[in-house]
């Protein structure tokens, strides 16, 4: 075993690394930048991680995904690696603070994108030696990416604040394009790139088109008769969620299924998330908010009642099956009008030109007698309701177009009727091109060439055959499929026996797993 | 059961108070007047025992059993049990669960309890295989850093292991079986997370809300089990009880009664402290509440008192303005209300 190798067995018990790791770990720890696609559930973290527990100076990592960045604090915590942090809107002040005045104790510091944008947080790291940034979610850069965040365009400045330290962008879902565009955004930075293909050659795909929702249901009920493997089944709505939950509780016994969503307490979420983790749980019935994070290696099964909004949210959700590299299947279920949620979706994303209309008509008037405004005030002025996602289009759009002070509030002699135009034209581009995004998913869900090659040649030059089986196209049906999965330990029956085996692991039939 | 509790404290409310008295209470907002009213009202073992429960659930709630016919209610929101639901009421056999709690002297107590015999219990059970890779059931940052230097002050986790597991299959043989498995199911340990509420409640049948109160009330009956077993080594879960004292009085009132135990008069107070004369006596009600020994002699005289209580004894109305109107002017409502708080002790 070489020394890396070494490293990754003592801090994370695994004997090798997965394909591109070592090289990327190797090319970092020599200095060079490294621009990296590696597909989900491929251990890009560890990338990171590793280097963060061998090199002298300080880690960062910027990423958007706060929920990821807790999940992977806590993950590095529970295998004993104390000195990683997530800094981000999740922190009271207080918390915060204290997290600041004591940030040298930390190796491996998390930071949500708008925080750099924070003179004192910059202060702080500023007196720190900084061996190694790292843009996770590196495609958030592209305004062509599916995922584009403003905040990102500031990261060049950043770098340049914490001295030039090591590069490492990393990303799952990129075209060609997308990585072009990021690669001309830090055209100072001389990468090296490490480019691995997305596709999953363990996932099988079917796509399967159907009538009704009641047909979609009677699909489930069927297979479940016949396959009881770890799935995940998507949804775009909490409320049917919890529908199919219920009903697939209801209709198998011996199953265990829960669903998951954000409307639940975090100390529930965090139950279940676990749970399924131990195999108590066969079928999770939840919205995106699921799975980020979720290090689990034997989902089997990945189905979309619901689809997504475009391709990338779809590899990225498929990828979650099979990281073990057996078998898997990935199943979308369509029927008609099932254009309609993920168009409201989207619609909902971006504020409606009537939101515009009022917003500049009320900054107008108040420009009358205020210079600046916080843009809350701005919008309680407005009484138009709007939501997060919609203010931060607008926050910035703003922000982007200099119209803001260092403390984010809008600058009213900056703010002319062009201006409003220019926004309106902007919702108008990203309406567009969402929708022309969802049009690409639906085409691959009516295609009738090969799911493989239609699904990934967007993404990678060559797409490998499948390991196992293709897709529905190619001929694969669920009746081929033999998957291997650890079955779930008998339930305990009597309470008293529960209690035993709850306290008293120690003892012979301790837990109630295999 | 949370039906029941609901129809329960409507009617002890006796129509004089909003359906939202009632959510205050069992939710356990720390004014004055809610306060006033759980002692009016003979809830005091009811309060703050859902403190989780949301306002729009509570109304939910209450919506549902005026649509099945059991209460109505008027425009003020002053609900009225109807005869289906005095019926309701008179068959529920009030069940040992719901005496078990014991509300305003353990408002936190409870909650807090749990929690750390939860988390010591996942901790010991994974330290016991010598795993220490689990993720904490509990994230709670005071709860951790508590079960954290209990965990230091043990010797030996197996044996507290062992007897916490004979002391509580003692435990549970004593209450419901089907509290006694949600009790259990709850829990977590190696390898093994407890189920959340959603699932206990679709797995048993029932609402979140009981679920909620089953568990709460198994808790408060478990901390009897160990205070009447003298069971010392879990007794140290159970939080002291002074700090929960001082927990039920706000914190401005607090400020009020430092002040007060200098020996500042009211005027003075108002003075100091910028507040209006009400608020400072909503300050001294709150207190006559919680501390059973106040002395009042400043703000009424002892026979005064007396003649007050004596009134409330007849009119059996706890309503200030039903009492003032008994009393006459000769007394403040400030005085009335003195007298309120000292009756419930």
């Amino acid at each position: 075993m070489n020394q890396l190798e070494k490293q990754l067995n003592k801090y994370f018990g695994y004997p090798t690394f997965r394909p591109g790791q070592k090289e990327i770990i190797e090319d970092i720890l020599n200095g060079k930048h490294v621009f990296a696609t590696l597909p989900t559930g491929s251990g890009k973290s560890i990338c990171y991680q590793l280097p963060s527990m061998m090199i002298d100076g300080k880690v960062i990592v910027v990423t958007p995904l706060l929920s990821l960045m807790e999940d992977q604090v806590k993950q590095l915590k529970k295998r004993g690696f104390k000195q990683a942090v997530a800094i981000n809107s999740f922190n009271t002040t207080v918390e915060r603070r204290s997290i600041l005045n004591q940030l040298d104790a930390y190796q491996l510091i998390y930071l949500s994108p708008e925080m750099l944008q924070n003179k004192y947080v910059i202060t702080k790291l500023r007196q720190l030696k900084i061996s190694l940034f790292v843009i996770d979610e590196a495609h958030c850069i592209s305004q062509w990416g599916h995922e584009f965040r403003p905040d990102y365009l500031k990261l060049n400045q950043a770098i340049e604040h914490l001295g030039d330290p090591t590069i490492l962008a990393l990303t799952a879902t990129a075209t060609p394009d997308v990585q072009k565009d990021i690669i001309n955004h830090f055209y100072k930075i001389k990468f090296t790139k490490h480019i691995y293909p997305i596709d999953r050659d363990n996932i099988s795909l079917i796509v399967e088109q159907l009538n009704h929702r009641s047909e979609k249901d009677a699909y489930l009920i069927n297979l479940f008769q016949k396959w009881s493997v770890p799935t995940i089944i998507y949804f775009t709505s909490r409320k049917e969620a919890e529908r199919v939950a219920t009903l697939l509780g209801e209709k198998f016994s011996q199953l265990s299924v829960s669903y998951y969503h954000g409307e639940l307490e975090t100390s529930e979420r965090l139950l279940i998330q676990e749970q399924f983790m131990e195999n108590q749980i066969d079928i999770i019935c939840a919205t995106s908010a699921f799975g980020m994070g979720i290090d689990k290696q034997n989902i089997r099964l990945v189905i979309h009642y619901h689809i997504p909004t475009q391709l990338e949210s779809l590899i990225q959700e498929i990828g979650r099956a099979g990281r073990d590299q057996l078998s898997s299947v990935s199943i979308s279920l369509i029927a008609p009008n099932d254009d309609i949620l993920p168009r409201r979706l989207i619609e909902t994303e971006l504020p409606s030109t009537e939101m515009v209309e009022s917003l500049f008509a009320s900054l107008l008037h108040i420009q009358q007698s205020e210079t600046t405004i916080s843009l809350n005030q701005a919008f309680i002025h407005n009484h138009w309701p709007i939501n997060e996602v919609q203010r931060r289009f607008i926050q910035d759009y703003f922000a982007e177009n200099d119209l803001m002070t260092q403390d984010g509030r809008i600058e009213l002699h900056k703010i002319i009727p062009q201006i409003k135009h220019d926004l309106i034209k902007r919702v108008e581009q990203r309406s567009r091109y969402k929708l022309g995004k969802l049009d690409e998913l639906f085409q691959w869900l009516t295609a009738k060439e090969c799911r493989r090659q239609a699904l990934y040649q967007s993404f990678q030059s060559t797409v490998r055959e499948a390991k196992y089986h293709c897709c529905d196209q190619c001929g694969f049906t669920l009746e081929q499929w033999s998957p291997e999965y650890g079955k779930r330990g008998r339930e305990l029956k009597s309470w008293q026996a529960q209690l035993q085996s709850i306290l008293l692991p120690f003892e012979s039939g301790g837990t109630g797993h295999e | 059961m949370f039906n029941y509790l609901l129809l329960y404290g409507l009617k002890q409310l006796k129509g004089q108070r909003s359906t939202a008295s009632l959510y205050h209470i069992i939710s356990g907002r720390r004014s004055t007047q809610t306060i006033q009213d759980a002692h009016f009202y003979q809830m005091t073992q009811f309060y703050s025992i859902y403190q989780k429960l949301k306002r729009v659930e509570f109304d939910q709630a209450i919506s549902n059993l005026i649509d099945q016919g059991d209460l109505i209610i008027d425009d003020a929101g002053v609900a009225t049990l109807t005869l289906k639901g005095e019926r309701i009421l008179k068959e529920w056999q009030q069940p040992k669960i719901i005496k078990a709690f014991t509300g305003i002297e353990s408002a936190n107590k409870a909650k807090v309890f749990s929690d750390r015999l939860a988390l010591t219990i996942q901790t010991f059970a994974n330290l016991s295989v010598e795993n220490n890779q689990f993720q904490p059931i509990n994230e709670d940052l005071a709860i951790q850093q508590w079960v954290k230097s209990y965990y230091q002050s043990q010797q030996d986790i197996k044996s507290w292991l062992i007897n916490t597991y004979h002391h509580l299959t003692t435990f549970l043989t004593t209450i419901d079986e089907k509290q006694a498995t949600i009790f259990v199911n709850r829990l977590s340990g190696y390898r093994n997370y407890g189920q959340t509420i959603q699932q206990l409640a679709m797995k048993h049948n029932l609402s979140n809300h009981d679920v909620h109160l089953i568990l709460a009330a198994s808790y408060h009956q478990l901390i009897d089990y160990i205070e009447t077993n003298q069971i010392k080594f879990l007794a140290q879960f159970i939080p002291e009880q002074e700090q929960q004292t001082k927990k039920f009085i706000t914190q401005s009132a607090q400020q009020t009664n430092r002040l007060l135990n200098q020996g500042y008069t009211i005027d003075q107070i108002i003075k100091i402290r910028r507040l209006k004369r009400s608020t400072i006596e909503d300050h001294i009600v709150e207190l006559a509440y919680a501390i059973p020994n106040l002395n009042l002699s400043n703000y009424i005289e002892t026979e005064d008192l007396n003649e007050i209580l004596e009134e409330i004894k007849q009119i059996n109305d706890l309503r200030l303005s039903q009492i003032k109107q008994q009393v006459g002017d000769r007394y403040s409502y400030f005085q009335i209300r003195l007298a309120i708080a000292k009756a419930s002790h």
